[in-house]
């Protein structure tokens, strides 16, 4: 799905040949999830867990994609009559980290654009309203340099939508 | 007495450069995600939202085709 580019880079799937344990971000419940859980999560469906690396076993950095929904309820009538009657359907990024030594060489980048095109393909086989992202507090200019827009009540609490990635790419010639 | 002491200085003039963090979402970003009414309002504006993408989204999306993706 992802291919070797220039640098040598690239993405793809987690599994066993990947060095998960060499992985330190910074954030050890992060570094835990990477270790411990998201293999399990892959292997339940929970989630897809995607690394960049450049040899196939060093981890730079990872992600997690999950289709989440976001409740509707409790809102005032004339609102919720302006959203659908179910949840509404959406790509979760749930975790996303990079290694600390690879801080600075702007592999958050790479694994974003990565994550939201990975989520813009899915989207076009079941609908997806945006991807969201729960983000760290010094992470949030990040994702606002990126589009994202925040929830006004959670302001952590942030969105991209599918159209305006395919805004994107159709602006750069990509989209089919 | 402030002698010697330029006011100018009170805060740092050249600020350090700001590092890429390594950690982008909260630990434990799972949990179930309710709208408010204003968080509603946002998400219907989005469905008429036609800004154009930025030049930050621009740029990310080429550097991720030139260094991830095969050209």
């Amino acid at each position: 799905m992802t291919g070797v580019g220039a640098n040598g880079f690239y993405i793809e799937p987690l599994n066993p040949a990947h060095d998960r344990e060499g992985f330190h971000c910074g954030e050890s419940a992060l570094d835990t999830y990477l270790q411990r859980q998201a293999r399990q999560d892959i292997s339940r469906n929970l989630a897809r867990v995607y690394v960049l690396t450049d040899d196939g076993k060093t981890v730079k950095g990872f992600y997690s994609l999950s289709a989440a929904a976001i409740d509707p309820a409790n809102l005032p009538l004339p609102l919720a009559r302006k959203l659908p009657h179910y949840a509404l359907p959406a790509t979760l990024l749930g975790r996303m980290a990079i290694d600390t030594r690879m801080q600075g060489c702007n592999l958050g980048n790479l694994i974003l654009m990565s994550a939201l095109h990975m989520a813009w393909e899915g989207s076009r086989v079941i609908g997806a309203w945006a991807v969201i992202v729960d983000t760290k507090t010094n992470a949030r200019d990040f994702y606002l340099r990126h589009d994202f827009q925040p929830f006004p009540n959670h302001p952590d609490h942030l969105f991209l939508t599918m159209a305006h990635y395919a805004r994107l790419l159709s602006g750069l010639s990509i989209a089919e | 007495m402030n002698a010697g002491k330029d006011p100018s200085m009170a805060t740092n003039p050249v600020a350090p450069p700001t590092l890429e963090p390594t950690c982008f979402t909260n630990p434990l970003s799972d949990r179930t995600w309710s709208l408010t009414a204003a968080d509603a309002e946002a998400v219907i504006a989005s469905w008429d939202d036609t800004r154009k993408p930025s030049e930050g989204l621009k740029d990310a999306y080429r550097q991720y085709m030139e260094m991830v993706r095969p050209a």
